[in-house]
Order: C-alpha cells, then structure tokens, then sequence
C-alpha cells in the first residue's frame, strides 16, 4: 500500500527501483543458459506494457482487454521503420511508442466515455478488429503468412543477439517505471487515484477527467508499444497471432496476480506470467488445468494480488 | 522489502533452474537427445495431439530396435500451445538446458518461421513440419522440413484438373496463415499453368456459413471450385454449396484431407475430391513401392496403439524421425549438430510416409513434383477412393 505518511513515494521508489536494477544486472551477467535468459527477457518485455495496464487499470480504474493489439501497433512500427524505412533501431524504438502512444489517445477520447463492462467489451472489440487488420493488411504486416520475417541480427562487439535485447530491454524497463513512479507521485497520480473512487468527485475537485483518462490511455498504449517492439527485436518473426486476444488477457493477468495498487506488482506479475507455464511442463497433460487451479486459487486467496499479498504476509511476520 | 521482493524473484528463478536440469541419463550410454515442439493444446491441437502420440509411439519403436545407429533416443516434447513466443523460449529450453542435438516441429509455418534466425545461428538442425514453402525457400543451412510443400500440392491439384478437362477454377481460402499462404501459391501456379482463376473468397477459420462465398463462386462460371482451408471450413463449405445446388466439381487441399471430412459433411461431401498424402490411401501405392510398406506400417501401429483412425499429420514426425536416423547412420552414429545437419544436407534419400525423399544441399524439403507424394481422392459412398 502507498502510505499516508508523507505526500511522497519517490524515495520508496527510487530503494526498490535500485535494487531492481542490481538484480536485472546481475542476473544479466551470471544466467548464460539462453533458456534462462528468454525467461527473464521475455518477463521484462511483458512487465513494461504490464506498468502501463497497471496505470490504467489499477490507478486510474479503467479496464482495457486490447493491449495487445497496442504492443502490435508497436511492434509492426518497429518493424516497418526498420525494413521499409531503413531507420535505425533507436529510431524506431521512439516510433514504436509515439505511435502507439498518439493512437492510443485518439481512441480513448471516444472509448472512454464507456465504463466498467462496456468499456472491457470495447476494448476487446478493439484487439478484434486490430487482428483483422494486421492479418488483412498484408503490404505493412506481411499478413499471417510470412507475417514480419528476418528482422536484423542486433549482436555488435562480439555481444549476441539475445545479450543486446537483455540489455536493451533492461533499460527500458527501468526507464518504464520511473516514468511511471513519476507520474502516479505527483499531481497526475492522485487525481486518477480520485478518478478511480468516482469521477464525479474527480470532477468536482478540478481534475478535467476526459483528458487524465485519454492522457492515461494514451501513456498505457505507448508502453506497450514500447514493450511489443522490444518483442519485436527479440523475436525477430511474428505475426498477428503473436498479438491475438490471448495475449491482451495475459497482460491482464499479470496485472492482477502482481498487484493493482504499485506498479511494481507488475514487474512480479510478469515474471509470474511467464515462469508459471515453464514449471508446469511436467504436469503434461493437465498443464493447462494445473494453470487454471493455480490462478482460482490466487483470485481466491490474494484478491488483491499475489506480489502485494505476498507481501503483506512478509511485513506482517517481521513486524510481530 | 526491496531484499523480499528479491528473493521471491530469485525463488522462483531457481525453481526455474531445478526444474530443468536435463541428463536423466547414464553417461557412458550412447544417446541421440531429441527435442520435439508440438502445438499439442490451443487452436492447432488438432494436428499436434496426433503428432505428440506419433513421436512417443516411434521413439519406443526405436529403442526397442536399438535406438539410431547405436544411440538410444532421448525424447524432450514440450507443448507450444501454438504460440510463436513460446515456442521461441522452449526452443531455447531445448538447445541449452536439455542439450538436445536436433530439435523436430514446430507444427504451424509461422512457429516455424520465428525459430529458423535461432537455429542457424545457434547451429542446431531443425526438421520442421510447417507447410509454406518459405521456412526452406531459400534454403539454411539448419532448417529442413518433411511436409510436402504448398506448391507441390496445387501443382498435383491443377494438373489433375486440366487432365479432367477443368480449364478455369474459383477458390475459396481461410483468412487464416495456412488459407493466406495457400492462395499466393495457387494465383501463381494457376498463372504457370494457364487456368484462369476467376473468382477468389476468404473466409473465417470460424465463420459457420460460406453461403454468399459459394453464391459468388457459382456466379463467376468456373469450371471446379477449389477450397483450400483445415476443417471445419471445408465441411460447411461442402453443406452449404450441396444446399444451393452448386453442381461443377468441389476440390479440396491437403489442409482437408482427413477422415473427419466425410464424417462430418455425410452425403454433401459425396463426389467431392481431395488431394492428400498417402497416408489415408496406402493402397494407391503399387505393391513393391517401397513407401507402402513405411505408410501401412505408420498407419497399422498407430490405429492399433491409439485406436482411432490416423491422420496425415502423423506422417511428418515419422519422416523428421526417419531423417535424423538417416543422418544419424550417415555420419556413422556419431551424434553432432553440425554433422548432423551436414549429414541431411548431403543427400541423405529414403522413402518416407510423405514421399520418396532426396535431401540435398539446395532442397531442404527432400521432395519435389516427382517424389510421389500425393494421391487424388474422391469421396464414394461415405468412403474415399482413389481418383487416379
């Protein structure tokens, strides 16, 4: 929970933000099975778009179920300013959060008068119709089939592909949740935080709530963005079947299993997300109802998320 | 709570790490490491459920004959759930915790596609059982394929149309990879061989009517509709076109050739035809081809392990397992990546359940028009015979 203590989280933040990057750089430096490293990439990539659903859903209470198609956008921008475009990876990772960022800001205005299930059916339509089109728009996505292929090798200096991605997604998670700590510390934060108990109050207090709730929608979709370019780069093949409706719920997931009250619950649900399914392949066949036993039990016992209970649990015991 | 946060994390790391810590198997033993992807749950578990119960059906047939050359088969399947991100982090498990030599799947072409810049560059062959012609088109040095491709297919297909006097088709296609793939390759070779394609629909893999598809097609005067799609599509297409009386002749692609066509269209599929492998018709075969004896015996166990009727999907495992033994032997049972995909470049032939083989340095399929690999079949009273 944020205390009340002080108006200010920023130190708080800044501990754990520090001790996050001694353990990404350690774990960059010692894990050399490649197994291992994918694990902890993927997790990064995953936590960023996760920061960003965690600043909708979780300050501002907005539900979204399309974030994958936003990693998409992101994705295929990447993708097109390096094939077709030419530009350098720099470049086209700040298209892939731009775009996705201005895309994701003209949608909200109107999506957003919707709310609770209405505004999760909307949002599901949206990564419907973001499917079609990157299947159907086969001059930019390649369609289903190839899809995107053959992205570049990034390994430069002797440095492996899959060492430049560790890195590079390293950095821009780190740089994902201090934006993000940022911006749920100071005045913008709180007023979503009024905005989630009720917009009318929001209102009443001067928040202008059309524009905090576009403006964070937008912040959601350019982290996505970032976080399917990033996927992108790693992957180096895709297509729209990476970005599918599976994919928007995943997020979702690790989300909730992480925590809806701090962003760093989303860094915990990602890698949760994407460690779970690995240790269940012993299970074999009921892998998949092993998975969903363990996810009832986690809504059931950790309403409030797995990390944030987990937590909870931790403090609890050392303070008695 | 920073400290507790990093332990968690480091928990489950480690339980990551225990959990796959590979060599189940005494040293001094010669084992070959295998390594299957199967997209054995989600969308495509229809092709891959068969495929997981072939593979752990052939690796005990080999052990039980003394492994490849000498080497005992380790298997490692994991299931991919059809996913391209996932199958690009087990192919990692595979290659690095489990130390697999050659690694057999992905199911889907664009799994496939996603692993091959990971298998070349970390120089472990790849037998995939994509379809599209792109995962060996150009050809890698790692990555090898077993399913006929798409190309051969349509050309079997229009061939055998024009021989039957067919001179202009319509297609009907899935908007789905398989469909998208199936229809480049059809306005092409159509191109090639002078058969005007005049009418060309998509459909939802999940839509459950393709009446106003098969109303355009019947408009359009081509001489056959030719459906390229998995089931069900095909199956609804099969109803819908009986329902509006469409009478010019229904072709349908490999993608459908399973016995659950006929069972699930009943009377509509009656007179339609289909282009498949030789799996579902062994008896097409002459009786000293050498591949009836590979397709009876693959069908015969499976049906008798299994119990149920096999699919012509099992036919890539076997072959991808038939192909490493192959190579295996060639590089006199000695078991190396990079022998090994040396070994099946260098013109490693047999005959498989898909075809008569010949792997060379510019044919990572190992099959072209000639390899015998496709049989037209026609639906006769509830049974598919043989066309040709």
């Amino acid at each position: 929970m944020r205390n009340s203590k002080s108006t200010s989280n920023l130190r708080h933040d800044g501990l754990i933000l520090l001790g996050l990057a001694i353990f990404l750089a350690i774990l960059g430096v010692t894990l050399s099975n490649q197994f291992h490293r994918s694990i902890v990439v993927l997790s990064m990539i995953h936590a960023i778009a996760a920061i960003g659903l965690t600043l909708l859903m979780g300050y501002a209470g907005q539900v979204s179920i399309g974030q994958g198609a936003f990693m998409g956008v992101g994705a295929y921008a990447a993708a097109f300013a390096m094939q077709q475009l030419s530009l350098p990876v720099p470049v086209a990772l700040i298209g892939a959060i731009l775009l996705p960022g201005l895309l994701g800001y003209v949608i909200g205005r109107p999506i957003l008068r919707l709310s609770g299930h209405n505004l999760a059916l909307g949002t599901l339509a949206l990564g419907a119709v973001f499917f079609v089109v990157a299947s159907q728009w086969r001059s930019v996505t390649g369609g289903i089939d190839p899809g995107i292929v053959n992205l570049p090798n990034l390994g430069f200096w002797g440095q492996s592909h899959e060492t430049v991605v560790y890195w590079l997604s390293a950095v821009v998670l780190l740089v994902a949740a201090i934006v993000a700590a940022a911006l749920v510390d100071g005045r913008f934060g709180r007023g979503l935080e009024v905005l989630r108990t009720s917009e009318v109050v929001a209102a009443c207090m001067g928040v202008d709530t059309v524009r905090a709730k576009s403006m964070v929608f937008a912040i959601a979709a350019a982290f996505a963005g970032a976080s399917g370019a990033l996927l992108a780069l790693y992957l180096r093949s895709f297509n729209a079947n990476t970005f599918g409706v599976s994919l928007s719920i995943e997020l979702l997931m690790m989300v909730i299993i992480g925590s809806l009250s701090t962003i760093w619950g989303a860094i915990f649900g990602a890698f949760a997300i994407i460690i779970l399914p690995n240790l269940l392949e012993s299970f074999d066949h009921a892998k998949l109802l092993v998975y969903g036993l363990t996810m009832v039990a986690v809504m059931m016992f950790a309403p409030r998320g797995l990390g944030e209970t987990l937590l909870r649990f931790v403090r609890s015991r050392s303070s008695s | 709570m920073n400290l507790n946060r990093r332990n968690l994390l480091l928990a489950g790391a480690g339980l990551a790490l225990s959990l796959a810590s590979p060599f189940g198997v005494a040293a001094q033993e010669k084992v070959i490491r295998i390594g299957a992807l199967i997209a054995a749950s989600g969308s495509t578990a229809f092709m891959g459920s068969s495929q997981r119960e072939t593979i752990e059906m052939l690796v005990d047939e080999y052990n039980a004959a003394g492994g490849m050359t000498g080497n005992k088969v380790v298997l490692t399947l994991y299931d991919t759930e059809g996913n391209g991100t996932v199958a690009a982090q087990q192919f990692r498990r595979l290659i690095d915790s489990d130390q697999v030599d050659v690694v057999i799947g992905p199911s889907t072409t664009g799994e496939s596609l996603a692993l091959m810049a990971v298998a070349n560059e970390s120089k472990v062959p790849l037998v995939s059982f994509a379809g599209a012609e792109s995962v060996v088109n150009p050809p890698t040095p790692f990555v090898f394929k077993v399913p006929p491709t798409d190309r051969i297919v349509v050309k079997h297909l229009l061939s055998f149309m024009k021989k039957r006097g067919i001179n202009s088709i319509a297609v009907l296609s899935s908007a789905d990879g398989y469909g998208q793939a199936g229809l480049t390759v059809i306005k092409d070779v159509a191109d090639e061989l002078g058969v005007p394609v005049m009418a060309s629909e998509e459909f939802g893999p999940k839509d459950t009517d393709m009446t106003p598809q098969v109303l355009k097609v019947r408009s359009s005067g081509a001489d056959a509709l030719l459906i390229w799609s998995v089931n069900p599509g095909p199956t609804i297409i099969l109803k819908n076109a009986a329902s509006v009386g469409y009478d010019k002749p229904i072709f349908n692609g490999y993608g459908a050739a399973s016995p659950a066509l006929i069972e699930q269209a009943g009377p509509a599929a009656e007179g339609s035809y289909v282009s498949s492998m030789r799996l579902l018709a062994p008896q097409s075969l002459a009786e000293d081809d050498p591949m009836r004896g590979v397709v009876t015996k693959l069908a015969d166990n499976y049906r008798a392990k299994y119990g149920k009727e096999p699919t012509t999907f099992i036919a890539h495992p076997a072959d991808a397992l038939s192909l490493i033994a192959a190579a295996v032997k060639a590089s006199g049972g000695e078991v190396d990546r990079v022998k090994l995909a040396e070994a099946m470049r260098s013109g490693i032939s047999f005959a498989g359940a898909n075809g008569m083989f010949n792997f060379t340095d510019t044919n990572h399929n190992g099959l072209d028009e000639n390899s015998n690999s496709m049989i037209m079949l026609q639906v006769k009273g509830g049974e598919f015979v043989v066309a040709d």
